[in-house]
């Protein structure tokens, strides 16, 4: 399949630098690289073609950590996650350690998302296509509990910032009966509320006006080049928190529809319940960016599964993949497995080459991603609010989704001053669809018995309570327990 | 990136630009034996028709089958025409943003809108039949009919079963397929209508989605399309709705062979539509370029392998055809209940929501500077105004889903529109609760007596948000590059940061990034404003 010829690396290369940028640029979606890049691939052999997009796909995924640790801005909602403890590191003057562990740990990942492909994808595609509709309605409620331990110490204030994430989700057209809700009849909100300009907002934006409203201008390190990078101890130390937030990042990712985000939000909140230093995260730890990043990136191999074994596309960036391979007249699926395993083996090695790639690029790239925190503070405020505009608007080529961004970052704001936590909306924007039109079509289905006569949906959904209730407890009786310590 | 500063940045892109230019060419060269497809671009109209790129807008996001379509197309246009045919994606309301934007377009023929028949459902359920009137109905390329397909493992393999086991359990067999309301499901429905059963439509997220749950066993059939099938040996056609078989799949029986009648029509066509006041000369090379694109042998194979009919309608014959099945759509839509009463339409709020939008969030910012412009806000202060803001709007949530609003519950659907919205308010309103009496415990404790942070910039930050709002509100009239040089400066002014020339080269920098990067390559469509060219084709009444 012309992996090991030139134009096959070349392919590799090109595909991996285009993706680390189009990832980096808020509001350039990984669907929209490779989408850009098929009419390209026209006159390339079907082999070269899709090692360039798989490249894209592979190196965007891992780019959005980049503008997520050193700005804030996280350009997709999976690596919101990232930010969470990969910006505190930045503006504690240690970019280098951040930026360095989210390539090594994305790399990583990704080769182990890659060989569960290679290995599992015809078992996992057949469970994964007898996920019921109640099943993936528990999953989802599975990823809103990590809520819980979003919080931190006031967890109402975490609860209600989930619940208007999911009150924002409503807004739209209902996805199952049609009817426009809480539309006010504005045509600009028949679809909801845009997420990628929404996140931008709530992130980024709301960053800026903090900062400009604490006339915080001195720049994020003086001379110091964002401390050291960090050597294999570090990542030795991360070693389970890598393999948890892999197997959870391919195993979610293989759920169509599901995907790259509550992959993440699970990872991390079973690392951060795993984990010896729990304190630490959400304020630069090491091991929330490798949950992180780790499940981020082996969710590319685990959408990998439906998409090959059963021609389904499980997110955008699937879609616009499976529209490049029938260009290239190469209709996936498990035909695909008998009639040209060449095809296949062919994408396992660009898969495997490109994380490879991935790595010396995101090397070289590393360097110049720390000089932006050598950027006067006034000047990098005012590139982000202007990337920001740019990036909200180039998602839906749409003015009203700058506005959107817009009033979302002065909500960001809000929610700082009154230290409210931002990261919930995400979650209940992200999973509040799920939740509902699966819980809705399961009803459809088979009405409310469904939940008695599918044991793995009850399964999940004693365990998304558990998840839910535990923490809840534990901080109850903690608290009596160090109360007289204070 | 910011690092476009750094002086290795163009080296890069000069490298990427050489990486894919030689795969491209080392293709070109690998695949010599193939001569280049005869490359005798159409003739230009008498007024230099076509000089510059045209746009072709598609109406949802990049992936779907019309995105596939229009990209095809415009790789064999682009070499017909001899300018570039450039894809920009415009989702958004069920194509009411592309369409409203083809129209809103100079009439130059520089935007070609894609359209598919799913637009004529959503767009009559959007209440915007309007907008199905108003524009040229230029060219219907390809018929791919409809189709019911079943999987080979399960207990109806066919359409004998499927038939039988819904008439032994009326309206409880379950057909699984995209949105209700949608095409296929309205498809669907008259097959149902003609085999005289009842199912149920179950929809999902898209038809890959549905397909995967046919798989699954999740439900009897899935409507879609023949192609659908292909490299799926589970699947297989249960009947089709052509008036012959489709040559591509022999075994698939027609529904008119299986005694059903009247469904020979539903297919799902692709093809372009244009401004109605387009110039008779450039319609003339239009109605040129769609028969030689129809007449390529790429495009024939492309499509016909799949088992979709090349043809090429163009007006009168497409708009008609949209005409019928507008009226037929409607009557659909409002049995089932989707559309409202025809005597209470849903007003259409004009001016549009980006005026609105910005009175809203310049009465927010107004609001606030009045509010927290003070010094000393309590932190309490924040707290209270919070959760009067979430209590506010859960109420007036809770309040329309409550109120009737939001159409109820059925038996199909138990929850409807209106109960999982219910759920997140009366969810928000208890951790408004659960917040009041932390606060208040807090309170009283002392803890949070003491000022918040007090920055004393937050007039700073409101300005710079206005300043934001001020610029993007500039879009539409000054367009993004001459907004943006007035807005950045003044960012970095207002900011503190003195140094003008540093500004100007940010400034100019900046701009020179976006036109570069992100309109020259990515195509994004900035507003341009009067740096726009006047349409310049010299030709027809309407220039």
């Amino acid at each position: 399949m012309g992996i090991a010829t030139v134009p096959g690396l070349l392919a590799l290369l090109t595909g991996v630098i285009l993706g680390v940028l189009v990832g980096a640029m808020p509001g350039l979606s990984p669907s929209m690289g490779v989408a850009l890049m098929v009419p390209f691939t026209y006159g390339m052999d079907a082999g070269v073609a899709l090692s360039l997009l798989l490249a894209i796909y592979l190196g965007a995924s891992y780019g959005g950590s980049i503008t997520a640790i050193t700005i804030n801005t996280p350009g997709t909602a999976s690596a919101v996650v990232t930010a969470f403890d990969g910006y505190p590191l930045t503006r504690a003057g240690e970019a280098r350690r951040a930026l360095g562990i989210s390539l090594v740990i994305s790399v990583i990942a990704g080769i182990i998302g890659t060989l569960i492909l290679i290995f599992f994808s015809l078992p996992l595609a057949a469970v994964a296509v007898r996920f019921h509709p109640a099943e993936y309605f528990a999953l989802s409620l599975f990823g809103l509990a990590t809520v819980a331990s979003l919080a931190g110490t006031a967890r109402a204030k975490a609860f209600a910032a989930a619940a208007f994430g999911l009150l924002l989700n409503s807004v739209g057209t209902d996805p199952i009966s049609g009817a426009a809700r809480f539309t006010f009849g504005l045509q600009e909100l028949s679809d909801g509320f845009p997420l990628i300009p929404v996140l931008i907002g709530l992130f980024a934006l709301s960053e800026v006006f903090d900062a400009v409203a604490k006339k915080d201008f001195t720049p994020m390190q003086a001379g110091n080049l964002g401390g050291g990078w960090p050597g294999f101890a570090t990542y030795w130390k991360l070693r389970w928190a890598t393999l948890w937030g892999s197997l959870i990042g391919t195993i979610v990712g293989i759920f169509p529809g599901a995907g790259a985000t509550i992959a993440a939000f699970l990872a991390y909140d079973f690392t951060k319940k795993l984990s010896r230093s729990p304190e630490k995260f959400g304020h630069g730890s090491d091991e929330g960016i490798a949950a992180a990043e780790s499940a981020n990136s082996a969710s590319v191999g685990g959408a990998m599964v439906p998409l090959l074994t059963l021609g389904i596309p499980g997110s955008a960036t699937t879609a616009v993949l499976l529209g490049a391979m029938m260009i290239h007249k190469i209709t996936p699926g498990p035909q695909l497995f008998l009639d040209r395993p060449a095809v296949i083996h062919g994408m396992f090695a660009a898969l495997l080459a490109a994380n490879l790639i991935l790595l010396l690029v995101g090397f070289l790239g590393a360097g110049l991603w720390v000089k932006i925190t050598l950027i006067p503070r006034q000047i990098l405020l005012v590139m982000v609010a202007m990337m920001s505009i740019l990036g909200s608007f180039a998602v839906r080529n749409s003015l009203v989704d700058v506005f959107f961004c817009i009033a979302f970052g002065l909500v960001g704001w809000w929610f700082r001053r009154a230290s409210i936590p931002v990261a919930p909306v995400v979650l209940g924007l992200v999973l509040g669809g799920i939740a509902e039109t699966n819980l809705r079509r399961a009803l459809m289905m088979d009405g409310w018995a469904v939940f008695s006569t599918r044991p793995v949906a009850l399964c999940l959904l004693l365990l998304a309570a558990a998840s839910f209730v535990l923490p809840l407890l534990l901080d109850k009786f903690g608290k009596k327990r160090s109360s007289p310590a204070q | 990136m910011i690092s476009r500063r750094n002086p290795a940045s163009p080296s890069l892109i000069c490298l990427l630009a050489a990486g894919t230019l030689f795969i491209a060419g080392h293709n070109a060269v690998s695949e010599g034996g193939e001569p280049a497809h005869a490359a005798v671009p159409l003739a230009k109209t008498a007024g230099g028709f076509p000089s510059r790129p045209v746009r072709i807008l598609v109406p949802t996001s990049p992936g779907g089958l019309i995105d596939t379509t229009a990209r095809k197309f415009a790789a064999i246009a682009t070499e017909k025409a001899g300018v570039p045919f450039i894809v920009i994606n415009k989702p958004g309301a069920g194509g009411v943003v592309s369409f409203e934007e083809t129209l809103r377009a100079p009439s130059d023929g520089g935007t070609l809108q894609a359209v598919t028949r799913s637009n004529v459902p959503k767009l009559v359920a959007a209440g915007r039949t309007d907008l199905l009137d108003s524009v040229y109905w230029a060219a219907k390329l390809l018929d791919d009919p409809q189709c019911v397909i079943v999987n080979k493992n399960s207990p109806l393999p066919n359409w004998q079963s499927v038939l039988s086991a819904a008439r032994e359990s009326p309206g409880r067999q379950l057909w699984l397929g995209p949105d209700i309301g949608g095409l296929d499901h309205v498809s669907a429905a008259r097959i149902w209508a003609a085999a005289g059963i009842e199912a149920r439509w179950i929809p999902y997220e898209s038809g890959g989605q549905a397909i995967a749950a046919l798989l699954g066993g999740m439900g009897a059939t899935y409507t879609g399309n023949p192609s659908e099938v292909r490299g799926r040996p589970d699947l297989t056609i249960a009947a089709v709705c052509s008036s012959a078989r489709l040559p591509q799949f022999p075994d698939a029986p027609t529904f008119a062979e299986l005694g059903l009648h009247g469904l020979e029509e539903e297919s799902m066509w692709r093809g372009f539509a244009l401004h109605p006041a387009t110039p008779p000369q450039i319609l003339a090379w239009y109605a040129q370029l769609f028969a030689a694109v129809t007449n390529d042998a790429r495009w024939r194979d492309e499509w016909e392998k799949e088992g979709i009919s090349v043809v090429y309608v163009g007006e009168p014959d497409f708009r008609s055809l949209v005409q019928r099945e507008t009226a037929s759509f409607t009557a659909f839509l409002r049995e089932e209940g989707i559309l409202p009463d025809p005597h209470h339409p849903v007003p259409v709020v004009n001016p549009p929501l980006v005026h609105l939008l910005l009175g809203a969030s310049m009465f927010f910012y107004v609001a606030w500077v009045l509010i927290l412009g003070r010094r000393n806000t309590r932190f309490w202060q924040w707290s209270a105004t919070s959760m009067a803001v979430f209590s506010g709007l859960a109420l007036s949530f809770f309040l329309i889903s409550a109120a009737g609003k939001l159409p109820g519950g059925n038996p199909d659907d138990p929850l409807g529109p209106a109960g999982i919205p219910l759920l997140w308010c009366s969810i928000l309103l208890l951790c408004m609760l659960a917040m009041g009496w932390s606060e208040w415990r807090h309170l009283r404790a002392g803890e949070s007596a003491a000022a918040a942070d007090s920055p004393d910039a937050t007039l700073l930050s409101l300005g710079l948000a206005g300043i934001l709002l001020l610029g993007v509100a500039l879009f539409p009239y000054a367009g993004y590059y001459l907004a943006t040089l007035i807005l950045l400066p003044l960012a970095l002014r207002i900011l503190g940061w003195k140094n003008f020339p540093v500004s100007a080269i940010v400034a100019l920098g900046w701009l020179a990034f976006v036109f570069f990067v992100f309109q020259q390559t990515l195509h994004v469509d900035l507003p341009l404003g009067p740096l726009a060219s006047p349409p310049t084709f010299a030709e027809g009444p309407n220039s």
